[in-house]
């Protein structure tokens, strides 16, 4: 298994892939023209966002795969179920985006695993020391 | 060869899709997906609906409906009991007060019956107030036989509200946050004014806040807020509820408990109670409806906007008609479809709302000023899905308390 500092460590690589990526596949809000009180996403998708605010619009298979539930588990002990608004997940919009990344399909599943095995003793951590880079603005990926 | 084969795996495969069948539409409801209803019944006092739909990997919200004779006499006397119960930390607490709280109704009953120094109405508050309190000794003695093997049973309870209607009288009892709305014409208009019976005990509630205050004034973290919801020692929503029996004796607030539902200071009096605030209604003919729901519902819909629901419509279907209009509302908080919402499966759909269950019952003003003493067929429906035994992980098992489906 991969200790979590060698884990960051792959994670923060991820991010500056990521980043890279989000140039590309960011855009300022997702059918904005619709309805600007309750957007709604596309048919098959859901919204989260990250704990800074962010918001993410995710197919809804990502529901039955272990990494996103434990995100959910984890955020259910965090924040409380939510009454009100998106599910918001415990952790900032660069690191949601690499988790995101991953379950696209482009990431081994070896590494997937660890994460999701170190994911649970070192949540707290990787939440905070991948806290960097944070800025308003929304962030929609569509995860197909 | 192949044949016997064939015989083999049909005689394997038979009885246990016929029992699945029959669990699934038992006492006429039906089930589709994670929802569960009965669109149309009668009851002594008039029609009802029933509807429920499942959020938690097992459905902690457990309902019932009786109608006939409230006592362990024949001779009744005769009317319809009511009980919606939410369950949270399991279905354990939910489902014993689905087995026993009807049963403790009935023989309270016969006893005060006896007693003919009380008038009516004090003696059928009191016996709610028993059988009430005959539950949560009941489930006390439950965990206290289970603890050694599964002390987790300490953190199960459950919120229970119940309605009776008897001799055009109707009485509520409640500890928890589920509610009951009647729902009263106006005569000039038609329109139709909700009238919430039911009081609620969840620390949102300011009065609910004080009274705790007051009941723990050396405790300035009895209520704490964390984020931005109000939690009695930040540990749970509800100041009163059946069971939780870790947040009423010492003895089990202690390991092998797990450690986020342990006190850091002992425990010097009962922090949750489970006493009901109980209150009573004179059913006029302008009294149509009581809707009983779960917190699950009140928290998408408003009292108003399920008494119009009720009212613009056809009695039928009119539960389903209520749990559709949150599962619309929980997928417009969460910006998703409706459509996408129903294909999430139990368990996970808990991020997107809670188990709902409603009951509708319909007044007939004919049959509600008819006396208690006028025999009837009875009737029991029992709401809810398919019901798994806890700590069990299959989705198919075959469920094991045929009673509570």
């Amino acid at each position: 298994m991969i200790n979590p500092k060698r884990l960051i460590e792959i994670a923060r690589k991820w991010q500056e892939n990521v980043a890279y990526k989000r140039r590309r596949i960011s855009f300022p809000r997702a059918r904005s023209d619709v309805n600007l009180h309750y957007p709604v996403a596309n048919k098959g998708h859901f919204v989260v966002q990250s704990s800074d605010h962010k918001r993410f619009v995710v197919p809804l298979k990502y529901l039955s795969k272990n990494l996103f539930k434990e995100l959910l588990r984890m955020s259910e002990e965090e924040f409380g179920l939510p009454s009100k608004g998106p599910i918001t997940l415990p952790c900032d919009n660069i690191f949601l985006e690499y988790i995101i990344s991953l379950l696209q399909g482009s990431v081994s599943e070896d590494l997937e695993e660890a994460l999701l095995t170190s994911m649970t003793t070192c949540h707290n951590l990787a939440s905070s020391s991948l806290g960097f880079g944070q800025s308003h603005q929304q962030t929609i990926i569509y995860g197909f | 060869m192949l044949t016997e084969l064939m015989n083999f795996l049909r005689a394997c495969f038979r009885p246990r899709s016929e029992h699945f069948v029959r669990t699934g539409s038992d006492a006429g409801g039906r089930q589709d997906g994670l929802l569960w209803y009965k669109d149309s019944g009668q009851h002594l006092n008039g029609e009802f609906s029933m509807a429920v739909v499942q959020a938690n990997n097992l459905l902690e919200d457990q309902s019932q409906l009786e109608s006939g004779s409230l006592s362990l006499h024949e001779s009744g006397p005769y009317g319809t009991f009511v009980g919606v119960y939410d369950g949270h930390g399991g279905p354990e607490t939910s489902r014993y007060i689905n087995d026993h709280l009807f049963h403790h109704l009935k023989s309270k009953w016969i006893l005060l019956l006896q007693d003919l120094l009380l008038e009516q109405q004090t003696m059928s508050i009191d016996v709610i107030r028993k059988a009430f309190q005959a539950t949560e000794d009941g489930f006390l003695s439950l965990v206290t036989k289970q603890w050694s093997m599964k002390p987790q049973i300490a953190a199960v309870g459950s919120c229970c509200l119940v309605g009776v209607i008897c001799n055009a009288t109707l009485y509520i009892a409640n500890v928890g946050d589920s509610r009951a709305v009647l729902g009263r014409v106006v005569n000039a208009t038609g329109e139709v004014l909700p009238i919430q019976l039911s009081t609620e005990h969840n620390a949102a509630i300011e009065s609910v806040r004080q009274e705790l205050h007051s009941l723990h004034p050396d405790d300035s973290q009895i209520v704490v807020l964390k984020h931005n919801v109000w939690r009695v020692k930040g540990i749970i929503q509800v100041s009163r509820s059946i069971g939780d029996v870790y947040l009423k004796r010492a003895e089990f607030n202690r390991e092998p408990l797990y450690a986020k539902f342990r006190l850091r200071e002992p425990m010097k009096r009962p922090i949750l109670s489970s006493e009901p605030s109980i209150s009573v209604h004179h059913l006029q003919p302008y009294d149509l409806f009581v809707i009983f729901a779960s917190d699950g519902l009140w928290e998408h819909l408003s009292n108003q906007e399920a008494v119009d629901i009720v009212q613009n419509h056809p009695h039928s279907g009119s539960a389903r008609r209520l749990v559709k209009a949150a599962l619309q509302e929980a997928a417009k908080k969460r910006e998703m479809r409706y459509s996408d919402l129903k294909k999430i499966d139990r368990g996970v759909r808990r991020h997107f709302h809670d188990d709902i269950t409603v009951i509708v019952v319909f007044l007939d003003s004919n049959l509600v000023s008819r006396a208690s003493s006028v025999r009837c067929p009875s009737i029991s429906v029992r709401g809810g899905g398919v019901n798994l035994p806890p700590n069990t992980l299959a989705p198919c098992t075959t469920p094991t308390e045929s009673g509570n489906t």
